[in-house]
């Protein structure tokens, strides 16, 4: 054990011993006295502090700290070194996730787009049923065929009813495409609000605070891809916005 | 990101510095709805009402210096209240005089609007905001100047376009294409070709939202003797059954007549008052074409786009087909798949689409 703590104990020990005289103790009656030295006191209690450093196992048999409690120390340290290793991984799988979430709700938001534009366009493209089919044919047979008065009503019928025909079959198919494109895309979106749903719930459950606001899906300012539909006819209409607005701005200052 | 950006010192300053991305909003400043969309993917709308505590005491129980949409409704005895768009625009914007006062009391009513709808969209404090908001096709130079003058303050950059372009332009619609944009106040029409809509593309009516609850409510009258009712509980009928098309189920509502909850059959009412829409539209629909370069009449006619909230009558995009086959020969129109967020949608792609070096001019 500590020489110093031995030290200390003598000099407490000093400091707080009281005298009496001989003749005032015969006075009181006393005779006997038990004695027991300083050294003897510090002694005893070395001993019992040495005592319950063993018991708790932090001493060994030869008075030295034991081995067993640095190995003690060192493995909590570790531990310690290991638990911030975690949260940083944490941290980082936090942010993972985080940009996952950013990156699926971008992917919901153009498919969501392209979904709207496939449901117009569907609508849009579908060729109108034939409503003046019957009038034009008449036309044409009116126009070249005045030696056949009979029978042109009977021809014009047939062949609407063929023309018709065939316009609905188009139809039909241009619908079962359109709406085709329309459920994967459909699809699509559920699947990816699904898997936004869980990103994000995940991130919930990190405990994570919930981020000040939503991040937009651009970093950067975007602007017309050039590769877009009908860029050029695009990029000259958002010219015009702009240069109105310029305008504005100026007339507002 | 490149590895410049994500450099701690910068990251940390990017608390305080817009300096982590760039939110565009598309805004829809409607005279009954506000309607924003950001490339955040968030889209919200509110009513277009604000209203402020009118004393200390309604401050203390609201909490709150100002209260918008519903809210504002619900309340509106304890405030000052505004609507401060008419027409589709900021109220003393357009030539009216009002008393200065209660102008800038709009402007600010505006200002507080725009402002919520941009808060309702959630932006990063980190991240710049970019907006391009609607303005009615008809909104005059004044008119734009304001709505610039509101939303200045509240975003990083801010575009002002013409409703039924941003419509047109969400769609990917360019050319040749009418927009009927059937708002509470106005139906706005509007032919776009080449380019900008000018005066003469323009038909606005007042056969509107508004007007369709007047000719549900005189029908009510009319018909249902003794039942107690406003013109907000029409609309709120009008907005859960309204439809143009024949059969279907019957309407049936509750007024209380002398107090006493009554059962009312409002299917006709409902019906007629709602079909009146049609024949104004398909009117100025006419006119529209008829002053078209003949060549692409044909094109105008079967590309018109249905849009605003009250395009979701239902059936009425049949319905005005059905007219225009009768007075125009033919025509197709088409309902937007969100007649809500059209405007706002369309300007959020405008936004997104105009080049950088343009914002960069205006921020
Ligand atoms: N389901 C519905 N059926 C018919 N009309 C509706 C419906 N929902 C809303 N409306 C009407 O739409 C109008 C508001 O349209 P909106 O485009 O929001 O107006 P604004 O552009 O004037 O702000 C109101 O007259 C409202 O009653
Ligand atoms: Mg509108």
């Amino acid at each position: 054990m500590d020489g110093s703590i031995v030290e200390r104990l003598r000099a407490l020990l000093a400091g707080s011993t009281r005298t009496h005289s001989v003749r005032d103790l015969q006075r009181r009656g006393v005779t006997r006295i038990p004695v027991l030295g300083r050294d003897q006191l510090a002694a005893l209690v070395e001993e019992a502090v040495a005592a319950t450093l063993r018991d708790r196992g932090l001493l060994d048999e030869r008075g030295e700290v034991a081995a067993e409690a640095m190995e003690r120390a060192k493995g909590l340290l570790r531990e310690v070194g290991r638990l911030e290793a975690e949260r940083e991984a944490s941290r980082r799988a936090g942010a993972e996730i985080e940009r996952r979430v950013d990156e699926l709700r971008r992917e919901v938001f153009l498919a969501e787009g392209r979904l709207r534009e496939a449901k117009v366009r569907a609508r849009s493209d579908a060729p109108s049923p034939p409503t003046t089919v019957r009038g034009r044919i008449r036309e044409l047979f009116a126009a070249n065929a005045s030696n056949a008065p009979g029978g042109i009503e009977s021809i014009a019928a047939e062949l609407e009813t063929l023309l018709s025909e065939e316009v609905s079959r188009a139809v039909a198919r241009a619908r079962t495409e359109a709406s085709r494109e329309i459920e994967d895309l459909d699809r699509r979106v559920g699947r990816l609000r699904g898997a936004l749903e869980k990103a994000e719930s995940d991130l919930a459950a990190r405990g994570q605070p919930a981020p000040p606001g939503i991040a937009s899906i651009y970093r950067t300012v975007q602007g017309l891809d050039a590769r877009e539909r009908d860029f050029s006819r695009k990029r000259k209409l958002l010219e015009r916005i702009f240069e109105a607005n310029v305008r504005l701005q100026k007339e507002t200052v | 990101m490149t590895a410049k950006e994500s450099a701690p010192g910068k990251e940390a300053a990017g608390a305080s510095k817009k300096d982590h991305g760039v939110l565009y909003v598309g805004i829809d400043l409607g005279t009954s709805r506000t309607s924003i969309a950001a490339s955040n993917g968030v889209r919200e709308t509110v009513a277009s009402v604000v209203g402020y505590p009118k004393d200390v005491v309604s401050q203390k129980l609201l909490q709150r210096d100002a209260l918008f949409g519903d809210e504002a409704i619900e309340n509106r005895l304890a405030l000052r209240y505004y609507r401060p768009l008419e027409k589709g625009v900021i109220k003393g914007s357009d030539g009216k005089v009002l008393p200065k006062e209660e102008a800038d009391a709009n402007l600010k009513a505006a200002r507080d609007l725009l402002r919520h709808a941009i808060s309702l969209a959630q932006p990063r404090p980190d991240e710049l905001v970019y907006g391009v908001v609607g303005a009615p096709a008809q909104a005059s130079i004044q008119n734009q100047k304001m709505l610039v003058e509101a939303a200045n303050e509240v975003l990083d950059a801010v575009m002002i376009c013409s409703e039924p372009f941003a419509v047109a332009y969400g769609l990917e619609w360019l050319d040749d294409v009418l927009v009927i944009d059937i708002g509470a106040g106005t139906v706005d029409l509007c032919r776009m070709h080449g380019t900008m809509p000018d005066e003469g593309d323009q038909i606005t009516l007042p056969t509107a939202g508004d007007w369709v609850d007047e000719q549900i409510e005189g029908l009510l009258r009319e018909r249902c003797g003794g039942a107690q009712f406003t013109r907000q509980m029409v609309k709120n009928v009008k907005e859960k059954h309204s439809t143009v098309r024949d059969g279907g189920a019957s309407i049936v509502v509750e007024f209380p007549v002398r107090g006493k909850p009554t059962s009312f059959d409002v299917t006709e009412s409902v019906r007629e008052g709602c079909r009146r829409i049609v024949p104004p539209i398909v009117e100025s629909l006419g006119e529209l074409v008829a002053s078209f370069d003949p060549e692409f009449q044909e094109r105008l006619r079967n590309r018109v786009l249905l849009a605003g909230g009250g395009s979701q009558i239902g059936g009425l995009d049949r319905a005005i087909e059905e007219a225009m086959r009768e007075r125009l020969g033919g025509g197709r129109v088409i309902r937007i798949e969100e007649p809500v967020y059209g405007g706002a949608n369309g300007a959020l792609k405008i936004a997104h689409d105009m080049p950088p070096d343009f914002w960069q001019k205006l921020v």
